[in-house]
């Protein structure tokens, strides 16, 4: 036995103090009484038990000084075993990676086995043998600094739950090795994990996981918008068999709440397959859930990868205002696009400032306003933006034609009869007025020409866009032909380059930045805490989170989104831990010798107490 | 000691009891009391042949008339009864329980009774008088008859608490009351009877022919002084009479050997008075006192 606090023994001479204050006569009290009559008489009934009565006396004075040896040796903290000079510094690592929720064949998950194993480890922490405890996951998380009370351990360990998310073990061993280097000597690191790329050092003693287990997961579910159909969605599927059997079964897809489609599958021994659903109709929130439905028989361990969540994606159709005196052919176009919401204005119902209520106005009149003021994306038909020296082109020919312009994206240019175009500068982009533009950062493309004269023109600076179709389209033949709508239309979505959407998709245990004063609900619907000042969203669990700020609320699809959590047959070569040995003994019972020798204090205390008032002592 | 104690609802109760007297005493005056000796009363109590020089008035001219013969009826005469009422005025007869200061003393109760019998002896046309005692016999009353001079009782139960104190001896008192009462009648000892000698002091009144009634008024906290929520731990004992102190530790084996020698001395004490023919009633502060008048009284036969 080894005292950590011999000076506590120094308490013992408190004995002498204890006994004298012990033969200091009890302060009778006063009390009145009609008689001393009955009192004599009962009291020389007692008097035959004196001898009893100097015994009581005797016992309490020992209660008390056992009393005072109880709490002069807890004082002194004794220890039996090692001494602490001798003594050990362990850092428990406890995966808690998605894929320590696979279930054993015995039962169980490979979590809890981990825990159990380091309850038991947790149980040996003593002064000499202090523990603390981290976390695997996507990022290492310390669950107990470290410690000598195993009551602390095991409260930290409970607490601790299995993520579901992926994460590198190289980082929580670099935090645990430098928690072990503040220590002096008896470094141990114990890594309580089922495998995949575990170290193979010599300081680290790893729990001997279960053997591989065959898993069947969905690893990879994305939805986007189709080029040629941004209103409809493609989806693609992609499963994988991490067994070394054929599984079968079939995947079930939801899209909000509402089944959508059913797939049978079946996969041979590590095999991947994609799957493509196309043509999904896009509506909000359009939260789509992929889900496997194995067939009997089929070996899965993990059922966390059997469910996949993702978001159709739902752009917001870009607003158009065209100011004209009347184009009827482009009215019928715009309100026939239902890509787009058209609006309509007269010249004199115009002003400049209606324009950053749009993300695209077309001006389809003479009286422009100054290009300063075009601050938005803007398409000028017929006129000349530019307020250069311009004059009127008589039957321009098409001469140049540039298919790969985003403009003439699958547009056959047929070479449409025009009657007359505006010439935007008399020696086209060569002109003087077009150097000027330049040098004030405007860069400019045309892909439609006659000879050195843009028909058709892209001009950009910096985000600043603006496209200018220079002829009249009443004086041409171009809105009679299949080639107008495809060019207005890319003409459109050039102009309107959607703003960058935040992120809709996350793998669990990753960190999403958001906005001041956003709320996040979880997947089960409970709002989850952020900081008010700098809100960071980092989702341990699956599923969909309602994100809202400013008025607005957008969804994120949660993933697990890792091939390494769902393949189970990866396990290390393990330093087999020894058996946990106290693995059956209640937490109650695991304390140092101080607390029991306190208790045992206490519980003599409250003896002394009730023999004093049942008068058993004096 | 209030009046007011006694309204007059209550007061037209007691007026309605009589005092039972075992014995018939004689009496100076016609009262409402029967004696052995016949006179003018309206109870009939027998028949005696007509002599002359009785009066015709007492003739019993019915009995004449079926047996032609005279026969004079006789009447029991009424008559008064003297009445002594001893009060215990002792320290312990003021003595209160730690925290019952503001209850009615036993002393207190005591005077209620004493002024309730008084009235009701009053009523009936008695002879009353108080005697407080302690350890000698005090000044006493003087017998008062007639309701009207209730007031006289109660002016005088009022001076009693500053005049009387000290330890209880009966025996002294009672053979000084002996010697001063020259007519004998009932006489209500009302103490906590907190004396040795009180069997001997009671037996003494039976043997000097009075008929003594007790009313033995108690505190609760004395029958159980675990009541009495200090009496417990280290103590000092201080008599309330004779000033002596006692140290103890009072645990609950000694509060169960308190309550086996005041049950064993009670036991005696009933045992002496109803080998003596004395009436023992043992009564408490709680008891409310009307209670007491009206049931306990009854209950043991002093009042009909």
């Amino acid at each position: 036995m080894t005292l950590l606090n011999p000076l506590g023994l120094l308490l013992l001479s408190l004995a002498p103090v204890v006994v004298l204050l012990y033969l200091r006569r009890v302060r009778r009290r006063e009390v009145s009484v009609p008689t001393l009559l009955f009192w004599q008489r009962a009291l020389g009934e007692q008097r035959r038990t004196a001898f009893l009565g100097r015994l009581r006396q005797w016992l309490s004075l020992l209660l008390h000084l056992l009393i005072l040896l109880l709490l002069t040796l807890a004082v002194a903290r004794p220890e039996w075993g090692k001494s602490p000079l001798s003594g050990q510094s362990t850092v428990i690592l406890l995966d808690t990676r998605a894929r320590m929720q696979a279930t054993l064949p015995e039962g169980g998950s490979r979590f809890e086995a981990a825990r159990r194993h380091a309850r038991a480890l947790a149980a040996t922490a003593r002064e000499g043998n202090e523990i603390a405890l981290l976390a695997i996951g996507a990022r290492p998380e310390v669950l107990a600094p470290m410690s000598a009370e195993p009551l602390y351990l095991l409260e930290a360990l409970e607490a601790a739950t299995p993520g579901e998310s992926g994460g590198e073990i190289g980082e929580a061993l670099t935090l645990a090795r430098h928690l072990l280097a503040t220590r002096p000597v008896g470094h141990r690191l114990v890594v309580l994990s089922d495998g995949g790329q575990l170290p193979s050092s010599e300081e680290v003693e790893i729990m001997a996981g279960a053997g591989p287990l065959d898993n069947v997961a969905i690893t990879g579910f994305a939805a986007r918008s189709e080029p040629a159909s941004p209103q409809t969605a493609a989806l693609l599927l992609e499963l994988a068999n991490f067994s070394a059997q054929e599984s079968a079964g079939q995947v079930e897809i939801e899209v909000d709440g509402k089944l959508l489609d059913v797939r049978p599958f079946t996969l041979a021994p590590g095999e991947r397959k994609s799957d493509f659903f196309a043509s999904l109709p896009g509506a909000a929130p359009g939260k789509l859930v992929a889900r496997l439905a194995l067939a009997q028989g089929t070996p899965d361990a993990l059922a966390l990868d059997n469910t996949a969540y993702t978001l159709l994606p739902t752009p917001r159709p870009p607003r158009v205002l065209l100011v004209s005196e009347g184009n009827w052919f482009l009215e019928k176009l715009l309100t026939a696009d239902r890509s787009i919401r058209f609006e309509l204005l007269t010249l004199d119902g115009f002003r400049p400032e209606m324009a950053r209520a749009f993300d695209v106005v077309i001006h389809d009149h003479d009286a422009l306003p100054p290009l300063e003021e075009l601050t938005g994306p803007t398409l000028v038909i017929r006129s000349n933006p530019f307020a250069g020296e311009s004059g009127k082109l008589a039957n321009p020919p098409v001469t140049d034609v540039d298919a790969g312009n985003p403009l003439l994206r699958l547009v056959h240019w047929s070479h449409p009869t025009l009657f007359e175009a505006t010439q935007l500068a008399p020696e086209g982009l060569d002109s003087e007025r077009f150097h000027q533009l330049r040098a004030e950062g405007w860069s400019f493309h045309a892909p439609i020409r006659s000879f050195e004269h843009p028909l058709v023109l892209t001009a950009e600076r910096g985000e600043q866009r603006l496209a200018v179709i220079a002829f009249d389209l009443t004086q041409s033949d171009l809105p009679l032909r299949v080639a107008f709508p495809l060019l207005i239309s890319n003409t459109l979505q050039w102009l309107h380059s959607p703003r960058p959407t935040p992120p809709s998709a996350l793998r669990a245990g990753e960190t999403l930045v958001l906005p001041a004063g956003s709320q996040v609900t979880g997947p089960d619907g409970a709002a989850v805490a952020l900081s008010p000042q700098r809100p960071l969203l980092q989702p341990r669990h699956n599923g969909f989170y309602s994100v809202s700020s400013d008025g607005e609320e957008r969804w994120l699809a949660v993933n697990t989104g890792s091939e390494a959590e769902s393949d189970l047959r990866i396990t290390p070569a393990a330093n087999a831990l020894p058996a946990p040995t106290l693995a059956g003994v209640p937490p109650f019972l695991v304390r140092p010798p101080w607390q029991w020798l306190t208790l045992a204090a206490l519980l003599l205390l409250f003896l002394e107490w009730w023999l004093f008032h049942r008068r058993r002592t004096e | 000691m209030d009046t007011a104690l006694f309204d007059s609802a209550f007061l037209g109760k007691l007026e309605a009891l009589h005092l039972l007297s075992r014995k018939i005493f004689r009496g100076r005056q016609h009262a409402e009391r029967r004696s052995r000796q016949t006179g003018s009363s309206l109870e009939f109590a027998d028949y005696r042949n007509y002599t002359a020089g009785d009066d015709l008035r007492t003739v019993d001219w019915n009995v004449y008339g079926r047996l032609n013969r005279l026969f004079i009826k006789l009447f029991e005469a009424e008559q008064d009864l003297h009445v002594s009422i001893l009060i215990d005025g002792s320290a312990s007869m003021h003595w209160q329980p730690e925290g019952g200061e503001g209850r009615l003393t036993k002393f207190d109760h005591a005077r209620r009774i004493a002024a309730a019998l008084g009235y009701i002896a009053l009523a009936n046309l008695d002879r009353v008088n108080l005697y407080p005692f302690a350890s000698t016999l005090g000044e006493e009353m003087g017998f008062v008859r007639g309701k009207g001079q209730f007031h006289t009782v109660l002016n005088f139960l009022k001076r009693l608490p500053s005049t009387y104190g000290g330890e209880t001896r009966m025996l002294p008192s009672f053979r000084t009351f002996a010697h001063r009462l020259k007519r004998r009648g009932l006489v209500f000892v009302l103490s906590d009877l907190f004396d040795p000698e009180a069997a001997e002091a009671l037996a003494f009144l039976r043997a000097q022919q009075f008929e003594p009634a007790v009313i033995r008024v108690l505190d609760e906290a004395e029958i159980d002084p675990s009541l009495q929520t200090t009496a417990r731990g280290d103590l000092q004992l201080l008599d309330a009479e004779s000033g002596s102190r006692l140290d103890l530790t009072a645990d609950a084996p000694l509060l169960e050997a308190y309550r086996r020698e005041f049950t064993a001395f009670t036991r005696t004490l009933e045992e002496r008075c109803r080998s003596r023919s004395i009436t023992l009633i043992p009564t408490t502060t709680a008891v409310g006192f009307e209670d007491l008048v009206l049931r306990v009284l009854r209950e043991s036969h002093l009042i009909r």
